[in-house]
């Protein structure tokens, strides 16, 4: 315990020692690196600026009603009865339906699609379902192990897609929004708007958005 | 004008992101282009490198100081390494590795002057990933949360990438005879 203790001061003083030392050296190359060329390095700058905004935006668009998100997945799934197979509880079998899809709440602008998690591609996997005011959120995770976020909401009509590169899915258009650290990829299908964002592998969602659509 | 699409606290925080970033943007350039070979992404990292520094800019006190240069260029150069390593798609940092004892008792070691010379050049010889991690612990006294934000990497990976560093430190030690494991 007391080595511990000892090795963490050394560490703290070795380190405290070694930035003392480095920054030393940097200073003397700033004054040498006066003269290099930054070319277009403020405009690099302010676009990235950009894109981290509007990345932090739809990250909060997508994820912002966690909670609420959690109340409708225990409304959706331990509002089930407790014997989901037909002839699990003999009590039940006269009374109960057919097994059909949970019962989704009717909102004005819910926009309903249950069982996104069988239209998946291969390899995709529905880690998690959130709902957040109008729209429904899917977190999906591939074998490429790429994290993607999909939200489904009624379609606006017009959506803004400056920035952004037409392109189609199954015919459809889409538009999609490739940049180094994540990409975005907006489709409207009968009636909805459908968001997809992931960090890498914009083809990623162009799959997802193939089989879902 | 150029940092128009930042909101900052208040105009001291804002001529104070200006000022580093003036200052300090091409000795950044410099360093993120030795590592990448290439102009256009090197500035594609050192303005990854601004965004991370903008997020932690009550991190630095004295502006004109060696440690915040000796910062700025940490975390470009991760900044630069995460994009190479994107590239090349390098392995991810073993959890299991947390075998390494931490009985080791540096205080009997490092008491001349020659150790302490000792330590400083493996501390300079470490890789940039190990590095970082160490010096941010250590140095400037980061929790593994906020080191993991700055560098992109999980908190597990903070952990493990220190007790690398500290590994090494001691290794190098033992292997220079300055003491035996107790």
């Amino acid at each position: 315990m007391k080595a511990d203790q000892d090795n963490e001061r050394i560490f703290r003083e070795i380190s405290s020692l070694y930035l003392e030392q480095e920054g030393e050296k940097l200073l003397q190359e700033l004054a040498d690196s006066a003269n290099l060329p930054d070319l277009d390095l403020d405009l690099k700058l302010q676009k990235h600026i950009k894109k981290t905004r509007l990345w932090e935006k739809t990250r909060k668009a997508l994820l912002v009603a966690a909670p609420l998100a959690a109340c409708l997945l225990i409304f959706l799934f331990l509002g089930q009865p407790f014997f989901n197979q037909p002839g699990d509880n003999p009590s039940q079998l006269a009374h109960n339906p057919p097994l059909t899809p949970p019962p989704v709440t009717s909102s004005p602008n819910r926009v309903e699609i249950a069982f996104l998690g069988d239209k998946l591609p291969a390899g995709c996997l529905l880690t998690k379902t959130d709902y957040d005011n109008g729209k429904t959120i899917y977190h999906i995770k591939n074998d490429r192990n790429n994290d993607i976020i999909f939200a489904a909401e009624e379609d606006p009509g017009s959506i803004d897609t400056s920035n952004f590169t037409p392109t189609k899915v199954k015919g459809k258009d889409a538009y999609i929004l490739a940049k180094k650290d994540y990409n975005i990829l907006l489709i409207q299908s009968e009636g909805i708007l459908y968001t997809g964002a992931s960090a890498y592998e914009a083809r990623d969602l162009l799959e997802i958005a193939a089989a879902i659509i | 004008m150029l940092f128009v699409f930042l909101a900052f606290a208040g105009d001291a925080e804002k001529d104070k992101f200006e000022f580093v970033y003036n200052r300090y943007k091409k000795l950044m350039l410099s360093k993120a282009y030795a590592i990448l070979g290439d102009y256009d992404l090197a500035q594609d990292a050192v303005s990854e490198a601004f965004i991370r520094v903008y997020k932690n800019l009550n991190k630095l006190d004295d502006l004109e100081s060696g440690r915040t240069a000796a910062f700025l260029v940490m975390i470009t150069k991760n900044a630069a390494i995460t994009m190479l390593n994107k590239q090349t798609k390098t392995a991810i940092i073993d959890i299991t590795e947390f075998e390494k004892a931490d009985s080791f008792d540096l205080e009997e070691t490092v008491v001349s002057e020659h150790a302490t010379k000792e330590l400083l050049q493996v501390v300079d010889g470490l890789k940039d990933e190990l590095k970082a991690p160490f010096l941010l612990k250590y140095a400037y006294d980061l929790p593994l949360k906020e080191i993991g934000r700055l560098l992109k990497i999980s908190e597990n990976n903070v952990a493990v990438r220190i007790h690398r560093a500290k590994s090494k430190l001691i290794e190098a030690l033992q292997k220079g005879g300055y003491g035996d494991e107790s």
